[in-house]
């Protein structure tokens, strides 16, 4: 499918870019707050490093998306967007909070990034944004196995089981809201790959399949019961559009 | 965008997950939690009984700032049931 309009396609690029831009600025504030929390926790002392490293590949990954938002479109506002909320539910105590915390940034959304960056670098053309996407994606790899690693000094002490009845909760916030719903033309054309941005409902069926397996099973083996999570995930599968033909 | 240039979810739950375990066994931290305390509970020199009471006060003092962060994690999210975090 395709015939969108070329400024459509661009401005629909430019957009994801300028997303982009304020998602990897609160990452920096949200993993230098994880990076205090855990060297309270004294836990794991090595992670506090890692998190703090990821704090400022964030504020580098802005400067890359910036750039790419201002090729695309207009720049991005010149202030930075306020300090993202804490995400965990009330009611946890300051150890099960990181744990929710890292899983909801680092098990969830940054492996399904990881997912994203490495189907969008066979597609992108131009020199500096596969630059760009290459180097993102080596330091979201990292960042992802942060939460992975936290995940298993958690499950060696058996606190992830309160995880599971969460999830749905923690999925529904962490995808778009229209993920599951239809999207104009501009949006499904594959005329974005090559400006670093999937389609719509390729990042719909690539979000899917890195849940079912990568992070549900990761949540498996770290004792987190996925259940309720699976059948969240069923249901607005279910009610997705198809993808279209191309 | 074909299928075979998708990334290879299996190869993904090795790279992340498993290297993810991996760095938390290579920081030492699971294992470090699975080891039974006791071992510095032995007689002590005078050295390790300061040592030992300077990570006291040094635990005293943490737990007062853990208490403190989670009554300020409680209230930031005390409207909240729980959310997730937007992404690429």
């Amino acid at each position: 499918m395709s015939g969108a309009p070329a400024e459509a396609v661009r401005a629909v690029a430019a957009a994801a870019w300028r997303f982009r831009w304020q998602v990897e600025l609160e990452a920096e504030v949200r993993f230098g707050r994880l990076a205090a929390r855990l060297e309270r926790l004294g836990r794991a002392p090595a992670l506090v490093e890692v998190a703090r490293r990821a704090s400022a590949d964030e504020a580098r990954h802005a400067v890359h998306c910036a750039r790419l938002a201002a090729w695309l479109g207009p720049p991005v506002p010149a202030a930075p967007p306020p300090p993202p909320p804490e995400v965990a539910p009330s009611g946890l105590g300051e150890e099960e909070a990181v744990t929710y915390e890292l899983t909801a940034a680092c098990c969830v959304t940054e492996s399904e990034s990881v997912a994203v960056l490495t189907a969008l670098l066979p597609e992108a053309r131009d020199p500096a944004l596969r630059a760009a996407l290459r180097e993102l994606c080596e330091d979201e790899v990292v960042h992802a196995r942060l939460g992975w690693a936290w995940l298993a000094v958690a499950a060696a002490r058996g606190r992830t089981a309160f995880l599971g009845p969460h999830l749905p909760a923690m999925l529904g916030a962490t995808a778009d809201d229209d993920l599951f719903g239809p999207a104009e033309p501009a949006r499904e054309d594959p005329a974005l790959l090559p400006l670093g941005v999937l389609p719509h409902s390729t990042k719909r069926a690539l979000f899917v399949r890195s849940l079912e397996e990568v992070v549900l099973p990761g949540l498996d083996g770290a004792g987190v019961e996925t259940a309720a999570a699976r059948a969240w995930l069923a249901g607005r599968h279910e009610a997705a559009p198809p993808v279209p033909v191309r | 965008m074909s299928q075979s240039k998708k990334p290879k979810a299996n190869k993904l739950l090795r790279v992340l997950v498993a290297g993810g375990v991996a760095l938390a066994g290579a920081a030492g931290t699971a294992r470090a939690e699975e080891k039974p305390a006791g071992e510095t509970e032995k007689a002590q020199t005078p050295a390790e009984a300061a040592a030992a009471k300077e990570k006291a006060k040094k635990e005293q003092a943490a737990a007062k700032a853990k208490a403190k962060a989670e009554a300020e994690a409680k209230a930031k999210a005390a409207e909240s049931d729980g959310g997730g975090v937007k992404g690429w």
